[in-house]
């Protein structure tokens, strides 16, 4: 039935209909946002990444393969894009002036009561464990854990191979097991530990 | 057990993808390795860390912002527009340009077909090469009156050569276009 919807809605959107190309959009923001978040590791520019994937799936609509999923054709171009974000991005030098960034809680734009500050900083941990990973095993991370996406479906979307893909599970998932135990931040990952328990 | 083969179990079995026979195999492998069962019991806490974080939905107004970038950015529309214009102008140096064109032509043709305008024409051509070819040796004897005067002037111009060089390089090198960055300024929609 919601397919039938949304096939109707890419017709029309097809058609010249921008507000249709609105509805998909409402369908669909959360997994693109949620996708872009947890890939770049920052609000400002998820929602960057996100809006530039929206925007490139609009511009190359007539490209959409009915066939597909429309969620998975969507994902697929937000996940490229941000590994193309992740490769492009240069090391950010601080200058003594300016003193480090502040703490991950300090800068969250969420409420901070004591639940939410242990939701931000498990949020925080989880995305720094991301950060070890190259944007490749990020993909397949976020792929695997956020969307319940088979090896196939992964390797499809990043065009890959199957076997590609179970590798760099792996690798992903050894790098993580590694950083569980030498993370600096030990108070926040047994915060993060105990939320996940 | 071999590497590959035990990479390959302990992914299956993260994803409960592993037969009941595989998963036998693979703990008892784990049993028997200490290094890999410690490897294996770190490789589940970040599966279930990673399981059990949420979405992160999108931001407030996401969509109505969404739906203004795409009003601002509708470029095919405004591409057609500017391509409009450039046909027109086209369009009308075309409309002037081929009677111009056409009287050069006649004009060419009548020169060449007539014996004695094709005779006047060499000789006004001729007449051009030699002025032509007076100035500038002119201009050499000019030149070399003035460096023979003052030889700083020739060690001057002579300098002038890298600097010309050094300066052409410098241009090349540091004024490549670089990549174009588009800003976006999230605006908030009330309600």
């Amino acid at each position: 039935m919601e397919s039938n919807i949304e096939q109707a809605l890419i017709a029309q959107a097809l058609a010249g209909d921008e507000t249709a190309f609105g509805d998909l959009i409402r369908l669909h923001q959360n997994a693109v946002y949620n996708l872009c978040y947890r890939m770049l590791g920052e609000r400002t520019e998820a929602e960057d990444a996100a809006q530039e994937a929206f925007l490139r799936a609009y511009a190359h609509l007539m490209r959409y393969d009915g066939a597909r999923s429309f969620r998975t054709w969507l994902l697929s171009i937000a996940s490229n894009h941000c590994i193309d974000r992740l490769r492009k991005r240069r090391l950010t030098w601080l200058s003594l002036d300016e003193g480090l960034p502040p703490h991950p809680s300090l800068i969250s734009d969420a409420e901070q009561p004591e639940d939410a500050v242990i939701t931000s900083e498990r949020n925080q941990t989880i995305q720094m464990m991301l950060a070890e990973l190259t944007p490749e095993y990020r993909a397949a991370v976020i792929l695997r854990y956020w969307y319940d996406m088979s090896y196939a479906e992964i390797a499809d979307m990043l065009d890959t191979t199957e076997s590609a893909i179970k590798s760099r599970l792996f690798r992903a998932r050894q790098v993580l097991a590694e950083n569980i135990t030498t993370s600096k931040s030990g108070a926040t990952l047994r915060l993060a530990l105990e939320g996940a328990k | 057990m071999t590497t590959q083969h035990k990479k390959a179990a302990m992914n299956l079995a993260i994803d409960r993808l592993l037969d009941e026979q595989e998963q036998v195999a693979l703990d008892e492998h784990l049993d028997r390795t200490p290094e890999d069962a410690h490897l294996w019991e770190r490789m589940k806490r970040a599966d279930r860390m990673l399981r059990t974080a949420p979405k992160i939905g999108a931001p407030h107004g996401f969509a109505e912002r969404m739906m203004l970038a795409l009003a601002a950015g509708s470029r095919p529309q405004m591409d057609k527009r500017l391509g409009l214009g450039m046909a027109l102008g086209l369009l009308l140096t075309a409309f002037t340009a081929i009677p111009l064109l056409g009287i050069a032509l006649i004009g060419l043709l009548w020169v060449v077909t007539n014996g004695a305008a094709l005779g006047l024409l060499a000789a006004r051509v001729q007449i051009g090469i030699a002025a032509l070819v007076n100035l500038a040796g002119l201009l050499l004897q000019q030149v070399s009156a003035t460096y023979a005067s003052s030889p700083l002037t020739l060690a001057l111009t002579l300098a002038i050569i890298p600097v010309i060089l050094g300066w052409l390089w410098a241009v090349r090198t540091f004024a490549t276009p670089g990549e174009q960055v588009t800003y976006r300024i999230p605006v908030r929609i009330a309600g």
